[in-house]
């Protein structure tokens, strides 16, 4: 009973911001998706100028051709922009949940009611979900309704360098679903890790940080090792390389997609005990 | 257990009235007492965000949710900090109230008259330790008055020396500080037989008797 009202205070606490995420991430999603009628057909060989460097950084592997719809849509939204947003929103959203009503001293308030710190924990855990959720499912929603808008669900027939036709299919809702899925996934694992290094801390600035650090640091170290080619052994820890390297939007999901919830339920727990075995710190 | 801390902090977008309804929805059905009248008796405005609040309508929040309940237990952080003067009062006569109904009250303060009015009993803390417990009377004790006098020549201390409740007097040049524990008539006599041109008094507060009690720990260690 107190579970739920924590969790429906805290969505409320939070109705306007993300009212106002959802409109920000619909309006990218729509207006990147606008721009596939004046991009349409345009070959990858552009790019080629910029070696594997540029092809690493917009995330083109595998042969994905950014003049298909799939291609097109990779590049512009699923490659880089559109996870970095839902991240961001999971790494805020991962800090809130104890150390930002922590360092302001609202927490200690809470827990001085007849309410345990597990029923808080994972009552504000389970609304950062439902607000990435609602983020996830309102802009992949209006991104499938925008296929048909822009030409982006019907196939398209260009020439290959060798001469030879080549067709690539539309884009689907299972793609943007898979495309979709993929990104909340990532921002699931990296809202888990905020939600950790608040709860062993309590310090909002070393979660946001550390979290944040983090997601761009995997970036970072993944696009570098594909450039040069050194420290592939540890880009095993970035969250970019299964997501990257898997383009679930384009090649369907892949176990792969599991490794960020996972990483997610283990920052809940660790987070969670953390914080049953340490001190509140002091606003 | 009704709580106030001494800073309340919630989320700056609530309103009083929003932290009334979900920190009444924590409490459940357990003692309930109808919000209303406590907001009518603070003046609070329930629709104003806590972002927008001074401290003293931050305070008038904080009292109605530690008392919304009737809880067997009251904790208060310095209660009365930021409120006016009539409201200090009202929040007295409150204090009172539930006093009498039979609750216990924990309250922090600084402030003798507030401790006097409302406390049984008076522990020190030093440190996050209770130091020492007193009762209101060794209390009162404690914090016995200090009288001021001017007069147009020079005073022997010595002319207080046995004035009846005078526990010490000190000072020179016509300007002498008389410690009193209890009624100043004798005090007040002597002055005038001696033609003071002056009077002033003073009762020590809680942070006095608190450093003189503590340096006297300090000095007994």
């Amino acid at each position: 009973m107190s579970g739920w009202v924590v969790y429906r205070r805290w969505l409320r606490d939070r109705a306007r911001s993300t009212i106002v995420w959802t409109v920000g991430v619909v309006l990218i999603v729509v207006a990147s998706a606008a721009f596939y009628p004046s991009l349409r057909g345009v070959s990858s060989g552009g790019l080629d100028s910029g070696g594997s460097a540029m092809r690493s950084l917009l995330g083109l592997s595998k042969g994905i051709d950014p003049g298909s719809p799939l291609g097109f849509l990779w590049i512009s939204l699923y490659a880089n922009i559109y996870p970095w947003m839902l991240m961001a929103l999971g790494v805020a959203l991962g800090v809130a949940a104890i150390a930002g009503d922590e360092e302001t001293g609202a927490l200690e308030y809470l827990l001085a009611k007849p309410v345990t710190r597990t029923t808080v924990a994972f009552a504000r855990f389970a609304g950062a979900v439902t607000i990435l959720l609602v983020v996830s499912v309102l802009s992949g929603l209006a991104l499938i309704l925008s296929l048909p808008l822009f030409d982006l669900n019907n196939a398209v027939t260009s020439k290959a360098a060798d001469g030879s036709t080549v067709t690539s299919p539309g884009a689907t809702a299972v793609d943007i679903f898979n495309g979709t899925f993929s990104s909340f996934a990532v921002a699931m694992g990296i809202a888990g890790m905020a939600f950790l290094l608040g709860g062993v801390t309590g310090r909002k600035g070393i979660a946001l940080g550390g979290a944040s650090a983090f997601g761009i640091g995997g970036y970072v170290l993944y696009t570098l090792s594909n450039m040069t080619g050194s420290l592939k052994a540890l880009t095993w820890i970035s969250p970019w390389r299964w997501y990257v390297d898997d383009a679930m939007s384009i090649f369907g999901l892949t176990w792969n997609v599991a490794l960020p919830f996972i990483a997610a339920v283990i920052g809940l727990l660790v987070g969670w005990l953390a914080f049953l075995r340490r001190d509140l710190q002091n606003p | 257990m009704g709580y106030l801390p001494g800073d309340l902090n919630l989320p700056r977008a609530m309103t009083g009235g929003d932290a009334i309804a979900f920190f009444g929805g924590l409490e459940g059905g357990r003692r309930r007492v109808d919000p209303t009248a406590l907001i009518e008796r603070f003046g609070l405005d329930p629709s104003r965000p806590f972002r927008e609040l001074s401290t003293g309508n931050r305070r008038k929040v904080g009292l109605v949710l530690a008392f919304m309940t009737d809880p067997d237990l009251h904790i208060l952080d310095e209660p009365t900090s930021g409120l006016d003067p009539l409201l200090q009062e009202e929040f007295r006569d409150l204090l009172a109230e539930r006093k009498a109904a039979g609750s216990t009250i924990w309250l922090t303060s600084h402030v003798m008259a507030e401790v006097e009015r409302v406390a049984d009993r008076v522990g020190l803390v030093r440190d996050g330790k209770l130091a020492r417990e007193l009762t209101m009377a060794e209390l009162r004790h404690q914090a016995t008055g200090q009288i001021r006098l001017t007069f147009p020549t020079s005073v022997d201390v010595n002319q207080f020396a046995r004035v009846p409740q005078v526990t010490d007097a000190k000072g020179k040049d016509g300007e002498l500080l008389v410690t009193v524990d209890g009624p100043v008539t004798g005090v007040l006599q002597r002055a005038a037989e001696l033609g003071a041109t002056g009077i002033e008094t003073e009762k020590r507060d809680l942070d006095d008797i608190f450093l003189e009690m503590y340096q006297a720990g300090g000095d007994a260690k």
